[in-house]
């Protein structure tokens, strides 16, 4: 029976360790690239990342979610809190732009298949947003920016960017469960 | 379907807020016990919504990891392995690429 990545890292064995970084180490260290910023602190989250994917690595289901998509859920989780922490000790985060460094190629990325496979079934849904939906979401999601700075950016009150972010990701999951349960936004309603 | 009452906004708007933000240990301790009331309601769903659309929007800038990050995962791999008592990896320090990004 065929054994996912993950399924293999949790039993321990060994090659599958050293593949999981080879698949998802690029993944992961882009995203703390982005949200997390400059190169030294990156290095240290890429660090908190994997030991918390090993840790995690038996909880993966198949059945709920993408290899990919577990890896870059437990990337951001500890990223958005090593950032945290970082914001309280020094009170700002430098934040460099991605596309100042390497660039691996969509074509020579091992897991190539998988990701364009997910981000085109999560850019479909993206898409189905309204533009200032799909901007909000954006600047949350990739750029990690505070729902504060996105509302003083956009010069929109708070709320609605929180409702805009919290409306866009319901749609996003709605749309990625296809015909599973529904979660529905109760502002949205009436 | 899942449909919140009113009083359960709560819950989703914590769960979004952790899934773009994180949340204060307070806002987690609350989260925690909506959850308990709510188990209907997936804790890690919006989460995964976020890390769906973060592939959508990164997909053409996935960068390679620096050798030196890799040679100590993979160090810290081992030790982690080898502590919870499972088959330690085997590292290959030799690097797979031969990037001059960390220097």
């Amino acid at each position: 029976m065929h054994q996912h990545l993950l399924q293999r890292v949790a039993a321990g064995e060994p090659s599958a360790i050293e593949e999981c970084i080879d698949r998802y180490g690029g993944l992961v260290w882009s995203l703390a690239r982005k949200l997390v910023g400059a190169h030294a602190d990156a290095e240290d989250a890429v660090q908190v990342v994997f030991i918390d994917l090993w840790k995690s690595a038996a909880r993966f289901d198949p059945n709920v979610a993408s290899e990919t998509t577990f890896v870059a859920l437990i990337a951001r989780r500890r990223l958005i809190d090593y950032k945290r922490r970082r914001l309280r000790q020094q009170d700002q985060v430098q934040s460099l732009p991605i596309d100042d460094v390497d660039v691996v190629s969509r074509e020579q990325r091992s897991d190539a298949g998988e990701l364009v496979e997910e981000a085109s079934r999560a850019a479909a849904a993206i898409r189905e947003l309204r533009p200032e939906q799909q901007e909000i979401l954006r600047l949350s999601v990739y750029d990690g920016w505070s729902h504060q700075r996105i509302a003083d950016h956009l010069q929109v009150p708070l709320g609605t960017v929180k409702t805009h972010v919290r409306r866009g990701l319901i749609h996003l999951r709605n749309l990625l469960k296809g015909g599973s349960t529904k979660l529905v936004d109760q502002e949205a309603r009436s | 379907m899942i449909e919140p009452s009113r009083g359960d906004e709560r819950l989703i708007q914590l769960l979004a807020d952790k899934a773009t933000e994180g949340l204060s240990l307070s806002q987690q301790n609350e989260l925690d016990h909506l959850l308990a009331v709510h188990p209907e309601v997936g804790p890690e769903e919006l989460e995964l919504a976020a890390a769906a659309a973060t592939l959508a929007m990164i997909d053409v800038s996935i960068q390679r990891l620096p050798s030196r990050t890799r040679v100590e995962l993979l160090s810290n791999a081992t030790r982690f392995f080898s502590m919870n008592g499972r088959a330690p990896a085997r590292p290959n320090v030799q690097t797979r690429w031969n990037d001059q990004d960390y220097s």
